[in-house]
Order: structure tokens, then sequence, then C-alpha cells
């Protein structure tokens, strides 16, 4: 390669061959799940409860993981060195613990309450009968969310052009009718199955690519040496401020607030499974997470200068780095990793999305009445999917930096708001319905405005402090309200290891 | 290699699926 010039990927017929089949098999599972799916409003958006436990680990695993791990991370990790390692150790960690104890908790109440969406939760954690509650948490969503899937479009549209060298246009389109095609048809269950097949994908991916860089420049040891003569701070992982370390590390308390993520949680067959769960979910996010630093490190070793990489973007080293170390065949699998961290994450967006449109707004509030056919439901959900496609799409196409604006703080404004209010409801007997309203907003209301205020911003992740805000307020408005009296009852239903169905109505407080 | 580097690629990582590990064992038969 000629000093000074930067690599260029361009498509060959294997990695073409690879990344279709890749694509094939995605919407096949779409297809075959739609049966399942068609049942009802609980199959449609939480798989009726019967998913298993590998599925459950993997889904929660990579649908928290856009493109952030394979494109993002390993970016910082060329750029700062093994300092990265703290802005995956918060998010790791902090999904234990939901994994072993706060999933668990939510997944038995939601089967005694009938909960099929995150907003379903707090309704009958909290007595929502006038919808209030609900209302304020669809809102949050569908502000959140649509941005969300929209990047996640536009990601996958820039890497189809990146990889293939069609129109980056032509490269969003085809990403959102690949996702499309199988969540409008197999709901959940299709979304479940190819978030585990893709979590395998992109797990091999970040394992190879690495482990074959490292190996042709003679082995840790020399990459080690290499970066050290090149500037020893890459291999420091505390050459960076505190504020900084905080502020990686913070981002793990986005994990118990991003509704795409918990209902994984509400999903699972049995929760004593979670256990398992917990392992088998642990050991994939360490993986791809050290396989995405080591990446970086050992690509600063290739490229020592930015300027080597296409667009000078730190961004594209994941994909330049397996072109030239990999068959071309291998190369499919890893574009195909790349869409798969991206896809996974927007579909599962998607179903959130529509399920607080059709399940919490027409259904709970809209219909709330009326006995609603689950079939109705079921093709009502489908079309919601394609209309928030369709209005992703035209916020990608029309607002592209309007969304990269959006996603910084999406992952935020959900963690803030939703995080420590369902931490609350789940854990303190005390949490009330005008608290977990007050923190919500609140968690929504700071991470605007920290991001919109730039001395603010540059000082630390708007997550951090929007979080503790909400925490507080949730905390100070509920000790000044009263608790649902049934709270007991509540808390007892968490703990309930078996399926003991409240009778539909007679709490009143069912979902 | 720096010990700090050792530690943060190579040890926190096995002490993660560790904790993932023990706190699964540990939590079998208790209610949360």
């Amino acid at each position: 390669m000629p000093e000074g010039t930067a690599v260029q990927v361009s498509a060959d017929p294997f990695a073409v061959a690879a990344f279709v089949a890749y694509l094939g098999v995605i919407v096949l599972i779409g297809a075959l799940s739609a049966r399942f799916s068609s049942t009802g409003v609980s199959e449609f958006f939480v798989g009726g409860r019967k998913m298993h436990r590998f599925v459950v680990a993997l889904s929660a695993v990579v649908s928290g993981r856009s493109a952030w791990l394979l494109l993002g991370v390993t970016g910082m990790a060329y750029a700062i060195g093994a300092a990265a390692v703290w802005a995956v150790t918060g998010y790791i960690t902090v999904e234990v613990f939901l994994f072993l104890f706060y999933a668990r908790r939510l997944r038995h109440f939601s089967d005694v309450y009938d909960c099929v969406t995150v907003p379903d939760f707090f309704a009958a954690r909290f007595g929502d009968r006038d919808g209030r509650l609900r209302a304020v948490l669809i809102a949050i969503i569908l502000i959140f969310m649509v941005g969300y899937v929209s990047s996640q479009f536009v990601g996958g549209g820039k890497a189809f052009a990146a990889s293939f060298g069609i129109s980056p246009t032509a490269g969003v389109l085809l990403t959102a009718l690949i996702v499309l095609a199988y969540t409008t048809l197999g709901g959940f269950l299709a979304v479940s199955l190819s978030d585990t097949l893709q979590a395998c994908i992109m797990i091999i991916a970040l394992v190879v690519v690495p482990v074959v860089a490292i190996a042709d420049r003679g082995g840790l040891l020399g990459i080690v040496n290499e970066l050290r003569g090149f500037d020893p701070t890459m291999i420091n992982p505390v050459a960076l401020s505190a504020g900084v370390i905080i502020g990686f590390l913070g981002i793990g308390l986005g994990s118990p607030g991003n509704p795409h993520i918990i209902v994984r949680y509400m999903s699972i067959a049995d929760p004593d499974q979670l256990r398992t769960s917990a392992v088998v979910g642990t050991v994939w996010n360490v993986v791809m997470a050290w396989g995405a630093l080591f990446i970086g490190l050992a690509g600063r070793v290739y490229f020592p200068d930015v300027a080597l990489l296409p667009d000078a973007d730190t961004e594209q080293l994941y994909p330049v780095l397996a072109a030239q170390h990999l068959h071309p065949l291998a190369f499919g699998v890893v574009v195909a990793s790349i869409f798969a961290a991206i896809i996974s994450t927007a579909d599962s967006q998607l179903l959130v999305a529509a399920s607080s449109v059709v399940r919490d707004f027409y259904e709970k509030i809209l219909r709330r009445d009326e006995e609603v056919p689950q079939k109705r439901l079921v093709l009502y959900s489908r079309i919601v999917v394609v209309v928030l496609v369709a209005a992703a799409l035209v916020v990608g196409l029309l607002a592209e930096a309007l969304v990269f604006w959006l996603v910084l703080f999406a992952w935020a404004g959900l963690g803030a708001s939703f995080g420590p209010t369902s931490i609350l409801a789940l854990y303190w007997r005390g949490t009330t319905r005008a608290g977990v309203i007050a923190g919500l907003i609140t968690g929504t209301a700071i991470t605007f405005i920290w991001e919109l205020t730039p001395s603010l911003s540059v000082r630390l992740y708007e997550l951090i402090p929007a979080f503790v805000g909400a925490t507080l307020v949730t905390v100070i408005v509920s000790r000044l309200t009263r608790p649902p009296e049934d709270v007991e009852r509540m808390f007892q239903s968490m703990r309930r290891r078996r399926r003991a169905r409240e009778p539909a109505g007679g709490a009143g407080l069912s979902c | 290699m720096e010990l700090s580097f050792v530690l943060v690629m190579f040890v926190l990582p096995g002490a993660i699926i560790g904790t993932a590990v023990v706190l699964a064992l540990l939590t079998r038969e208790r209610e949360l």
C-alpha cells in the first residue's frame, strides 16, 4: 500500500454471495415466524413469553449494541487506545445485574399482570386507570425511537455504499426494506430468532478479524511493542481524565431504560432460566467488546495515520482491516456482521415503537372499554410497522444531520427516563405514579437541555446528570404523594415463581 | 507488557464473566 494513499474496499462476487445468503436466511426466518406471530398481540410483541434462555440472552445483548460497537468502539480504540475499554465496561457490568435481578422481578410481574409492553408494566404497577402515565411513556418512546430507527437505516445505507459501491440512498432503502420484510411478517419471534443468528455472526467476525490481524503482525507482543514505540498512551488504559472515564462508564446507565432491551427480559419462558441467560449474555458482551477493542489497537499499527483510512474516517477501520486480511467470502460475513448489528437494533426498536402505538395507545387508551379482536390488533400492528418504517425513512433521507444529532442522546434520553423510574418501581414500595411521571419528564428534559448546552455537554455525558436528576425527582415527588394501596401484593407478584395469573380485572390493575 | 494494560485487556473481562457466573450460582435458590 503506497504511503499516504487511503485504501478502498471494493465489491467481490464471493463477498456479495455471502451477504446475500445472510439476507436470505433473515427473510426466511421472518416468513417462518409469521404464523405464530399472527395469533395475537402478545405473540406479535413479546413472543407469547415463550422465548428460550439463549434467544433471550443473545437478542437482549445485540439489540442494545448497534453499529456503535463494530464501527464506533473499533474507531475509538484506534483513536485513543486501551482507554476505550471504559466505554464498554459500564454497560456490560450493568447488564449482568439486569439479567440476574431486575429482569426476574419484571418477568414475574409481567406474567401475573399479563403485561406485553414496558408501558403495560408501569400502568399495572401504578394503577394507571386514566392512561395519563401511559400517554407520557408513549410520547417518550416515539420521540426517541423514530430518530433512533432512522439513524440505523442511514448507518445501513452508508455501510452498503462503503462495502458494495451502491448509492447511500439506495442503501438506506434496501436496509429499510429488509427490516420491514421480516419484522412485519414475523414480529417478535422473527426479530428474536434473527437477533440470535446475528449475534453469532457478530461474535465470529469480532473474534476472527482481530486474531488474524494480530497474528499477521507477529502476535500480541509485536502489536503492543509497535504501539508503545508509536505512542505510549495507546497502551495506557488510564490516559484519560476522571471525568471522561466516568462519562464512559455512565453509558451503562442507559441499559435499564431502553425498552427494546427490557422487553427481551419479559419474553423468557421460564424466569429462573435468566441466570443462564446472564452468563451467556455476559460472555457474548465481553467477547464482542474486547474483540472490537483489539481491532482498534491492531488497526492503529496497520494504519498509523488516519489519512490512510477511506475519508480519513476511523469508523471505516473494521471493514478495511477485514478486507485486507480475509478471503472475500469471509469479508462478506464481516459486512453481514455490520448489518447484523444495525438491523438487530432497528427491528427491536421498531417493534417497541409499534407496540406503543397499537397496544398502549389504540388498545389501552383509545379502545380501553372495548374488546378488540386479537387478529385485528396484529393486522394494525403490521400496518403501524410499515408506517413507522416510512416515517423513519423520511426522517433519515431528508434530515440526515438531524438523525445523527438525535441518536446522540436517544440512548441517554430513554435511559434517563425509563431507567431510574423502572428500577424504583421494581424495588421501592414508596414509588408513586406522580413520582414516575415527574421522573420521566425530568429525565427527558435534562437530556435535551444538557445536550443543547455546549458548556455542559462537553464536560459530561448527558445521561449521568439526567439519570441522577430523574432519580431525585421521582423519590421527592413520591415522598409527597401516596403509593398504590395494594403495593404489597404487587411486590409479592414480583417474587412469584410460577404462573398465578390474577383474575382479569379483578384487582383493576391488570394490563 | 505494562501491568495496567494486562489488567484491563485480560484480567478485567475474565473478572466480569467470573462475577456473572458466581452471582448466577449464588442466586440459584433465592427469591430476588
